[in-house]
């Protein structure tokens, strides 16, 4: 809720609310400029004053826009800045209702209603699940979490599956949010330089003459310090009879640090000098110094394509939650006390393995990706970069870890399957009962194999466990060969603390059967334990 | 007011009868008596259970400035000191809805003792 009512109070959110109060009047641009700015979070500002008349009163305003969130590029050049201006002359004004001096050029865009939409489904969300824990706590019903429950309260009834109407419909929302910014973010960062770098292809070589190439720091954030370095170009050219300025190398999402430096070092020199650059012939204003696509841009291609797909998996899954609706699953048979043998591999186990194996073999992918940019660089005759082979080393070591990660599941799910018999449901104390057990499966990767008695306090804070081994039933140290099997007689002493499961904290008793193969390997399986506070003598039975 | 058990040790085995009595201040009056043998669970989280609750007459009970009580001791939990949990049985006295007199802790066990971290 504090976080909710944080968002709430952000600016951006006043100025939703704001163009919600405006309204759109005729008026008249006036001027129009662009300044050059190094300690703002743009390199270049918008100037332009207008006149409108409100209420049978004429004011003057140099507002520009409401919502410059979605539109500010900290790598906005000259001429993308000056032809983002209007021309002079009529055009339509957006005046505050009640404070009708404060006036802007550009009204509410879709960009602040996205904005809107997002923080009204982040408040609404985050409002439900406050209530939800807050009257969960109150009523003392019990927050949803994985339990592991007792053995008495094992049997599981019929649940129902798929998500509910409400769900898919909060899927949905989401799923169109989260497309819309990624639309959002493929326009600035992909689709236009994209189109932008394939168009320059056809523009015009032509002169221009370079007046300056230098790098320089400029704020992000007026408030904070937050500096970021930035390519600052300025070449002027004729065309047509009339001379235009251009600041842009070339159309990208962004320069590394790198090529930036190069550019300046290589343009340094020759400041004053012609150079060759593209000019669109269609449109003057706009030209560059290298065409082409850059590498950013591909990154930036990735990132859309994740986002991307993350939407539209959200969408296909709140379509069919919605289509469909809640289903009830299959009742699950009851719980069996005793393991049946052989122990087929789970489809989890299965899935979890092949999840590893395709994640490990995709980061190997990409770690061999790294390797050959830093080995082009080389041969090309340039160090590569740091970046890359830091990229290429961390991720060639993930995909070690995962790789080692696989062979140990594949080498758990090779171990022998323990199969128990004779686990009674509840016993009291000082009672006897007979366990049996039989190790099924191939016995050669056997290096050890155990049965305990564990004793385990729980409680709900962040499930805090403490555990202890009470006693070793059996110890099994090195290979078998043909079959593993036998029975132990196990007596729980009258001393036993016996079973208790409270709302938040329980002690119960586990038998634990543990597997150790070659390479770490290791298979634990837990079988709960009832122990009644009541002995065999207050329930009547003799021997 | 206060509530005093009638052994010095206050340890009962399960099914052992749990007796004592509420010493009463006569300027109080008394509108509602509850007498309650409840177990609490401590550690990292807290809860607490009743097992046992006993009206007595508030009338009689102000007249005669004493209220006696019997409780049997139940056959679970048993009184536990562990690493992560505690459960401690304990007597209150409730007076009026308010105010609230207890004695604790009582120790509940086939041993007399709280029952310690697993062992077998």
């Amino acid at each position: 809720m504090g976080l909710a009512a944080y968002v709430l109070r952000m600016p951006v959110w006043e100025r939703i609310e704001a163009q919600m109060l405006h309204e759109a009047v005729p008026g008249t641009l006036i001027e129009t400029k662009v300044d050059r700015i190094l300690d703002g979070r743009l390199p270049y500002k918008h100037q332009v004053r207008f006149s409108y008349v409100y209420s049978g009163q004429s004011y003057q305003a140099t507002g520009l826009r409401l919502d410059s969130y979605f539109t500010d590029d900290v790598y906005a050049s000259w001429d993308a800045a000056a032809s983002a201006l209007p021309s002079l002359g009529p055009t339509l004004v957006w005046v505050d209702r009640e404070q009708p001096t404060n006036a802007w050029l550009h009204g509410p865009s879709w960009g602040a209603l996205a904005m809107l939409l997002t923080l009204f489904l982040v408040f609404c969300s985050l409002t439900l699940v406050s209530l939800y824990v807050a009257g969960a706590i109150a009523l003392n019903l019990p927050l949803p979490r994985i339990r592991r429950e007792s053995p008495l309260a094992q049997v599981k009834r019929p649940q129902r599956t798929g998500p509910r109407r409400l769900t898919s419909l909060w899927l949905l929302a989401l799923g169109f949010a989260v497309a819309y910014g990624s639309f959002k973010l493929g326009e600035s960062a992909v689709y236009f330089p994209l189109i932008k770098a394939e168009s320059t292809k056809h523009w015009q070589p032509h002169d221009c003459l370079l007046l300056r190439a230098e790098e320089v720091t400029i704020n992000r954030h007026r408030n904070r310090k937050s500096a970021i370095d930035i390519l600052d170009l300025h070449y002027q050219y004729n065309w047509g009879g009339r001379s235009y300025a251009s600041s842009r190398y070339q159309y990208t999402y962004r320069l590394t640090p790198r090529q930036r430096s190069g550019i300046v070092r290589r343009l340094g020199r020759r400041i004053g000098d012609s150079i060759p650059c593209y000019v669109n012939p269609d449109a003057p204003e706009e030209a560059v110094l290298k065409g082409g696509i850059s590498n950013w841009s591909g990154a930036a291609v990735f990132m859309t394509l994740i986002l991307t797909l993350t939407s539209g998996l959200m969408l296909i899954g709140g379509s069919q939650g919605l289509v469909r609706g809640p289903q009830a699953s299959k009742p699950l048979p009851l719980p069996s006390r005793t393991s049946k043998a052989p122990l087929p591999k789970t489809k989890s186990e299965a899935q979890a393995t092949k999840i590893m194996r395709l994640l490990a073999r995709g980061t190997l992918g990409l770690s061999c990706l790294f390797v050959i940019r830093c080995i082009w660089d080389l041969v090309t005759g340039r160090f590569p970069e740091l970046g890359s082979l830091a990229a290429a080393v961390f991720l060639g070591m993930m995909a070690r870890s995962l790789f080692r990660f696989e062979r140990r599941l594949v080498a758990n799910q090779a171990l022998p399957q323990v199969q128990l018999t004779g686990i009674p449901l509840g016993m009291p104390r000082g009672s006897s009962f007979e366990l049996g057990y039989r190790l099924v499966g191939e016995l050669s990767p056997l290096r050890s194999f155990q049965i305990q008695a564990l004793g385990q306090e729980w409680t709900d804070d962040g499930d805090s466990v403490s555990e202890r081994v009470v006693a070793v039933l059996l110890d099994h140290r090195g290979a078998a060969t043909g079959s593993l099997s036998g029975q132990l007689t196990i007596t729980i002493p009258k001393t036993a603390m016996p079973s208790f499961r409270g709302t938040n904290a329980r002690f119960e008793w586990l038998i634990v059967t543990k597997v150790e193969g070659e390479g770490q390997a290791i298979r634990t399986d837990q079988h709960p334990l009832t122990v009644f506070a009541m002995t065999e003598t207050d329930v009547g039975v003799t021997r | 007011m206060n509530l005093v058990l009638d052994r010095s040790n206050p340890a009962y085995r399960p099914g052992e009868r749990i007796e004592g009595e509420l010493r009463l201040d006569p300027s109080t009056p008394i509108r509602t008596l509850k007498i309650t043998l409840g177990f609490a669970v401590e550690g990292r989280v807290q809860e607490s259970d009743i097992a046992d609750c006993l009206e007595p007459d508030p009338t009689f009970a102000q007249a005669s400035r004493v209220c006696r009580f019997t409780f049997i001791a139940p056959h679970e939990p048993f009184s536990y000191e562990g690493q992560e949990l505690r459960i401690r049985w304990c007597i209150e006295a409730e007076i009026n809805g308010k105010k609230r007199v207890p004695a604790c802790p009582l120790v509940i066990s086939p041993t007399l003792l709280p029952f310690q971290p697993p062992f077998l």
